[in-house]
């Protein structure tokens, strides 16, 4: 498949590329960082309190990077959140703003990356926790100053797991979201590789009518042409001419309904679907077809898949009337919605069934994707197309997560 | 008399062509027919010396068409029209047994030849578009099968001539020989290959490597 080219479903979406949007919301992110959080560490430290406001200052900087590199270097981010979680640590310097920092990149972490730095993610998470806790027990005063060693521990351990559930939450949120990327991109791959298909099938169908059309009444020109030069019966040379005249201006009937065809396959086509019905009926009287419409059993709500099946089936039958059948006589189309849907088209056919048939085929081809049944036939000079989509039914390519919005 | 018979699926196509045959003193069309069952049947009755045959039918095509009425009877001819000049189904209607094929659009003057020459059969129709349709969809060259060691050495000067498309007109004149000696080399050559006409010739010639890559 060529076209997952653009969107690999394996590579988390959005992770390394950084689009105009993206980045101006990460500066955002980042700024409102600084701000609220980044300034006032670094204010604190300037009161004359025992820190050093330039380590305030490389601390919040450093921090602020790491916000804006963390989509397309998770891992980075990841490292420099450890550094500084252990400089906050270690000098026990007022820095508690860094564990903002690490809940933002965390979640980054388990959104932009993948098994490796999850993993590490997970690795920080801990020792995060842990430290934390552990300063939380020393410094917070939860100990008293001369405890005992494994009195720490076990303040240690109860705090630890706080921070850790905490943590973890960060990193599965993130990674819950990449998943949700992933499957939406692979669902979009899929509908544009369909779309495509439906498009070359279309273009398929056109040229094989434009040959029909114009090959065949071309040749039939060419031939009475021809004839009619080496004839001498100056009646039979007549009778050729108006046969010319005639071949040529059904063809040319034939070939603008082609072009409308073809300029209807070009618009964007927003209403595929059986909302649209009114608007193609009319579309369709205007092109001259006597469209009764009828409908039954309430709205239709079909799967979103089933109701573009349903919408071309229906738009190719009528168009089936309006180029092979009888023109003078009403189309009947009768639509029963409710829990499935039933799309019932009959049309009075011209005497000669002539070339119809390949886009019945694509009818029965499109139901049959969309999990639904179509029938065709001829019934006492009637064509006759049924195609019935059922209830609670799932589209067959969706996958199983995707069930409830297919 | 050259009793032709018209085989397509368009009736104006049919009358057009008709008043075309009509018209040569030489040539009568002795039926048409707008499918090949109807051509097969029509072809019994009527005994033509030449079809026209449309490729692309209902019921039955001009292929398997062409294929049976060779078979019930090896001496008609059968022209096959297409719309394309490289259409893959024309060269299945030779290989079926069509002795040629022209394009539905072909001036009047080469439709006339065309049933002429096939009725004669001392030239090929179209015989570089015929190399071309071969070229487009022949099969896998072979090596010239064992049949083709057993040709004299006069018998292979005469088959590359006429591989390349001459008449036997042309080939008497090239080399210095009179027609009826090229047309009793020719008849002994697709006897000896086990071909029943010249266009099979140009084909096998093709097909083969045998027809001079210069043509």
């Amino acid at each position: 498949m060529t076209t997952a080219s653009a969107v690999d479903p394996r590579r988390p979406a959005g992770g390394g590329r950084l689009d105009r949007r993206t980045l101006r919301a990460d500066a955002i992110l980042a700024a409102v960082t600084l701000a609220l959080l980044g300034l006032p560490m670094v204010l604190m430290a300037a009161l004359p309190i025992d820190t050093p406001w330039l380590l305030a200052a490389v601390v919040a900087v450093a921090m602020v990077g790491a916000i804006l590199v963390r989509r397309a270097r998770p891992v980075l981010a990841l490292a420099a959140l450890t550094a500084l979680g252990a400089v906050h640590v270690l000098l026990a310097a007022p820095l508690f703003p860094v564990w903002f920092a690490v809940l933002v990149v965390l979640y980054s972490a388990g959104r932009f990356s993948r098994w490796p730095g999850r993993l590490a993610a997970f690795a920080l998470a801990l020792a995060a926790s842990l430290l934390a806790s552990w300063w939380v027990t020393t410094t917070g005063g939860f100990a008293s100053p001369g405890a005992a060693a494994s009195e720490v521990v076990r303040l240690t351990a109860i705090l630890w797991i706080p921070p850790m559930l905490l943590f973890s939450m960060a990193i599965l949120v993130g990674w819950g979201v990449a998943a949700a990327a992933r499957t939406e991109a692979a669902t979009v791959v899929a509908q544009v590789s369909q779309r495509r298909a439906d498009q070359e099938e279309e273009r398929a169908a056109l040229a094989r009518d434009m040959h029909d059309v114009v090959a065949h009444s071309l040749a039939v020109v060419i031939a009475q042409a021809n004839g009619a030069r080496y004839a001498a019966d100056p009646a039979v040379k007549d009778a050729s001419l108006e046969t010319i005249a005639g071949t040529a201006k059904h063809a040319l009937g034939d070939v603008r309904l082609l072009l409308e065809q073809l300029r209807h396959s070009e618009a964007p086509d927003p209403i595929a679907s059986l909302d649209g019905v009114d608007v193609l009926v009319e579309r369709m009287r205007a092109a001259g077809l006597d469209v009764r419409l009828e409908r039954a059993g309430g709205p239709v709500a079909l799967p979103r898949t089933a109701d573009i099946a349903a919408y071309r089936i229906l738009q190719e039958a009528l168009t089936n009337a309006l180029r092979h059948g009888d023109r003078a006589q009403p189309v009947h189309v009768r639509l029963l919605g409710g829990a499935g849907a039933v799309i019932d088209v009959h049309n009075r056919m011209l005497a000669m069934p002539g070339r119809a048939g390949h886009g019945v085929r694509g009818m029965h081809e499109r139901a049959r994707l969309a999990g639904g049944e179509l029938w065709s036939g001829i019934d006492d000079g009637w064509f006759r197309v049924r195609a019935a989509f059922p209830a609670g039914m799932q589209h067959p390519l969706a996958a199983p997560a995707q069930g409830g919005r297919a | 008399m050259i009793r032709v018979l018209i085989v397509d699926d368009q009736a104006l196509f049919r009358s057009g062509i008709r008043m075309l045959v009509e018209s040569q003193p030489d040539l009568v069309c002795v039926g048409e027919a707008a499918d090949g069952a109807q051509a097969v049947r029509l072809a019994d009755e009527q005994q033509p010396d030449v079809i026209l045959m449309d490729v692309r039918m209902p019921v039955l095509d001009g292929i398997s068409a062409t294929d049976r009425i060779v078979r019930a009877r090896p001496g008609a001819r059968v022209v096959v029209l297409t719309t394309f000049d490289l259409d893959e189904a024309a060269a299945r209607a030779i290989r079926a047994g069509a002795s040629g094929f022209i394009l539905k659009d072909a001036e009047p003057e080469l439709v006339l030849a065309a049933i002429r020459t096939v009725h004669a059969g001392n030239e090929v129709v179209a015989a570089s578009a015929t190399r071309e349709l071969f070229k487009a969809f022949g099969r896998q060259r072979q090596a010239a099968p064992a049949a083709f060691a057993g040709l004299t050495e006069r018998e292979r000067q005469i088959f590359s001539l006429a591989a390349k498309g001459l008449s036997n007109t042309e080939i008497a004149r090239t080399e210095f020989v009179s027609e009826a000696t090229v047309k009793t080399h020719i008849s002994r050559i697709l006897a000896k290959l086990g071909l029943r006409d010249r266009v099979q010739l140009v084909v096998f010639a093709y097909e083969h490597g045998l027809a001079g890559e210069a043509a």
